[in-house]
């Protein structure tokens, strides 16, 4: 699947350009495109550099003020998804959309359903259809299932089982590894490969540097609403990527990771560890389904000023785990110290009292609340302080919001509802919040999930404040580099309990993976490699 | 992206009033003889004469009432379908309470039996809260079936025990006169309810959008996931709005008592609570937006009844045509109630 330059494009976009008057944003200025057969492209960019409405544009979903697309070298115009999907494009969303309450199979034929006997649907054609390709790419997708039972990272697979039976030749991803563990990416990109083995082309939009690397033949970079850059992925560095998409030289570590954790060696923190005072614990904590163990014997201590990185491949317990340190799901058995108190009452309000921070996986629905306002969003825990008389006070209201807005650099405006909000804003604001609290413990879960370089930067650089200022910090992610980049200790789950728990210079790539896929872990004595 | 906004848009809801009137025009001119007559009384009829006006006004009060306890409702994201029984009941009761002490001062009498009434409708609603609280039961079922059995035995007791034997209707017998509220355009029954009504709208908008307790309301209300990873004490936000809604209910059927009819007849709550809930939703759940969907509403009831009084329009037309409106407005609704009700479902869950 080596591209070859010569080639002629299937698709070519030539100086399209794209404005919004309703929000006075060039979307797209003069953006030049090539799509090759055979070939993987990534499209990279920061949020809002113009990725999405480029392949919107692409896939027939808007219309470009200028500029023209070319199908094989015929000058096309796309009104409507409908065209490009007969021209061979194909999109798939960052969210898939689907019917949650019909089946995978009846969502997949939507529109294309075969016919049978009296133009009923021939249901067992097209289950077997769905099956046969299914079966084919490897892809775990049971078309008989209904969609509400997938995992979020099994829909996009689902998205891109429908996008083949309508066999484009151009398929566009956007950002489809977000709810992807390691190990499901690596089952993602060898159907990709597969796909572009047979001269299909591929489009990626993605932040992931490091995923461009593994996967894509040519990159083209975008900032501002410009194609600044195109190169072969051979002809390139991730510093060079980087540096086109910011903009700027500021980045020197090239990969939007945070500065790796040799900085947080050399503190010598280690040594100190010891003395400092334990603020969150877990003692031997098991969570039960019936008779199903979801968590098994899990202990942990986080101490003031450190940061404890909880790691594993998804359904091994991380999310369960989450529940139970957030306060959300009562153990089964065992304890749960904070501060010195063992917490024997279970809910997010006690844990919150005794003085807990919680950064959620679901921003969107735990995290915050999208019809409200971002006011009513950021007041949320101190509300009780912000009243006299149970009656709100304007003035501490609006210190207290001004305040928020200058130190976490908020831009949008108070009043509109959060769901108008980027994805890194809305984490801004669910970040500026929890952080507001002043808590001993803040507990962060996936808290870099979709966010542009800049917006992971600045979680990063927030949760190493905290830890200089002496708070305790559990950090929850199925991302290795994160949890590489910033843990002072890594606990990595497999199979709902900690199989080891690795500090200083056992906290390597090599030893994280290992644990996560259980090939060191010793199904005899789970406890033998949990250290309390 | 197209999304469904959480409240009607305005737009929609004066498409779907517009509709409304659309068909009521159909049902005039299909339905009477004289169609004319008949539109000119539908529409012009509650302007003609102080009477008209001032009942239709008196309308407002009740609507206002039921719609305040309805949005409130479904501001917490609960629902009371049981405003129908609440008003009926708290209506007797007040009547009750009213007879039981003709001793008392004026100002005494009508406290008194006001609060009996908003009491016992507020106990009535509450109890959905309570048993949602305890047990997880469906509000929206449990309020409705309440009601729903409530009202077969108001009707017994004032057609049984508490009939007045004195008046050929059926009725509970009047109440005292000197606990009557005063009338304020003669000779309609607009009484001074009204502008406790309108007090209240304004009292339920300062209290829900300038205080913690209503901030936490709210929040209950557009996303209890939140609100319980927040730390906000969400069991209270269901038994509260269903306790307060229902009083808001008693409080409608406590003026209709002290200030309407001076007493309870047979049935007369029939449509009130529905109404309320349309009126909540044309007035987007909004205390101030009530008002002027009470208006709205109040105005179409009073047209239809002078369009049955001085045309041969039937009162079952007019019927229909309520129920049209009411179709109509909530139909806009319906995905968002669904919806509502699944993401309660899943929080559940």
């Amino acid at each position: 699947m080596t591209a070859k330059a010569s080639e002629p494009p299937i698709v070519e976009l030539t100086n399209i350009t794209k404005c919004f008057p309703e929000n006075n944003v060039w979307a797209n200025r003069e953006v030049s495109f090539a799509i090759r057969a055979g070939e993987i492209h990534a499209l990279v960019g920061e949020n809002g550099a113009g990725k999405s409405t480029t392949m919107h544009i692409l896939s027939g979903a808007l219309v470009p003020d200028s500029g023209s697309i070319r199908v094989r070298g015929v000058n096309t115009r796309f009104e409507h998804p409908r065209d490009a999907i007969e021209a061979g494009i194909f999109m798939i969303h960052q969210h898939p959309q689907f019917v949650r309450e019909l089946r995978v199979w009846e969502n997949l034929m939507l529109g294309i359903e075969p016919r049978g006997s009296f133009g009923l649907i021939n249901r067992g054609e097209a289950v077997d259809r769905i099956t046969e390709l299914a079966t084919r790419y490897r892809m775990p997708i049971n078309p008989k299932h209904q969609v509400e039972l997938l995992a979020s990272s099994q829909l996009h697979l689902a998205a891109i089982l429908g996008a083949l039976l309508r066999d484009p030749q151009v398929l566009i991803l956007d950002e489809p590894t977000a709810p992807c563990s390691d190990h499901e990416v690596e089952l993602l990109f060898g159907l990709l490969r597969s796909l572009a083995a047979q001269g299909r082309a591929l489009v990626l939009i993605t932040h992931k540097l490091r995923e461009v690397f593994a996967i894509a033949d040519r990159v083209t970079v975008m900032r501002h609403g410009a194609a600044v850059a195109e190169r072969l992925i051979e002809d390139t560095t991730i510093e060079d990527l980087s540096n086109l998409m910011i903009g700027e030289d500021a980045q020197t570590d090239g990969e939007d990771l945070p500065p790796t954790a040799a900085e947080s060696r050399e503190s010598g923190s280690e040594t100190i560890e010891a003395e400092r005072s334990p603020l969150f614990a877990l003692q031997n904590v098991s969570l039960y389904e019936g008779h199903f163990p979801l968590l098994r014997d899990v202990s942990l201590t986080v101490r003031a000023g450190s940061i404890v990185g909880i790691t594993g491949i998804r359904e091994n317990g991380l999310e369960y785990l989450e529940e139970v340190i957030s306060g959300s799901a009562i153990p089964d058995s065992g304890e749960i110290i904070i501060g010195d108190k063992h917490i024997s009452d279970f809910s997010p309000r006690r844990f919150r009292q005794h003085g807990i921070a919680y950064v959620p996986t679901d921003r969107l629905i735990r995290g915050a609340s999208m019809d409200s306002s971002v006011q009513d969003n950021l007041i949320l825990l101190r509300r009780k302080r912000l009243q006299r008389g149970g009656v709100f006070d304007r003035k501490s209201l609006d210190g207290f919001l001004g305040e928020l807005k200058h130190q976490f650099r908020i831009t949008a405006s108070l009043q509109q509802p959060l769901r108008r909000l980027s994805g890194g804003n809305i984490q801004k604001v669910i970040l500026s919040r929890e952080l507001s609290t002043g808590a001993q413990v803040v507990i962060f879960s996936e808290p870099s999930w979709g966010l542009d370089f800049r917006s992971k930067q600045f979680v990063y650089r927030e949760i190493r404040r905290l830890r200089e200022g002496g708070t305790a910090i559990i950090l929850i992610s199925a991302d290795i580099d994160e949890i590489l980049g910033l843990s002072d200790e890594i606990a990595v789950m497999f199979k709902g309990s900690i199989a080891a728990v690795l500090r200083g210079d056992a906290r390597t790539r090599d030893k994280v993976a290992e644990y996560m896929l259980g090939l060191e872990h010793k199904l005899a004595d789970p406890l033998e490699e949990a250290p309390v | 992206m197209n999304r469904t906004s959480p409240r009607g848009s305005v737009p929609a809801i004066a498409l779907a009033l517009a509709a409304a009137v659309a068909v009521t025009v159909v049902l005039l001119i299909a339905g009477s003889d004289t169609p004319v007559a008949a539109i000119r009384a539908f529409f012009f009829g509650p302007f003609s004469n102080t009477y008209y006006f001032g009942n239709m006004i008196n309308g407002v009060t009740v609507l206002v009432l039921t719609g305040l306890g309805a949005s409130l409702a479904f501001r917490a994201g609960v629902f009371n379908l049981g405003g129908e029984g609440q008003v009926y009941t708290a209506a007797v009761v007040t009547a009750v309470a009213a007879n039981a002490a003709p001793q008392l001062s004026a100002a005494g009498g009508i406290a008194f039996a006001l609060t009996a009434g908003v009491v016992a409708a507020g106990i009535m609603a509450g109890l959905s809260g309570l048993f949602r609280f305890l047990w997880d039961t469906d509000e929206l079922i449990t309020s409705f079936l309440i009601a729903s059995a409530s009202i077969p035995i108001i009707d017994y007791m004032i057609v049984g025990p508490l009939n007045d034997p004195a008046s050929n209707l059926l009725t509970t017998p009047r109440v005292p006169e000197a606990f009557r509220l005063l009338r304020i355009l003669p000779p309609s029954r607009l009484h001074i309810g009204i502008l406790l009504a309108l007090a209240a709208a304004a009292i339920t908008f300062f209290l829900l959008f300038y205080t913690v307790r209503g901030y936490e309301w709210r929040l209950t209300g557009l996303n209890i996931a939140f609100a319980r990873y927040g730390g906000i004490n969400t069991g209270m936000y269901i038994l509260f709005p269903m306790l307060i809604s229902g009083a808001l209910h008693g409080l409608a059927g406590a003026f209709h008592v002290l200030g309407t009819h001076h007493a309870a007849l047979v049935g007369f709550s029939a449509g009130l609570g529905w109404n309320g809930l349309a009126v909540a939703l044309i007035g987007r759940s909004h205390p101030l937006g009530v008002i002027p969907a009470a208006l709205v509403f109040s105005y179409l009831q009073a047209g239809s009844r002078t369009a049955i009084l001085h045309t041969e329009f039937t009162f079952e037309l007019a019927t229909i045509i309520q129920a049209v409106i009411f179709f109509i407005i909530t139909a806009q609704h319906l995905p968002r109630i669904l919806r509502r009700l699944r993401l309660k479902r899943d929080a559940r869950a």
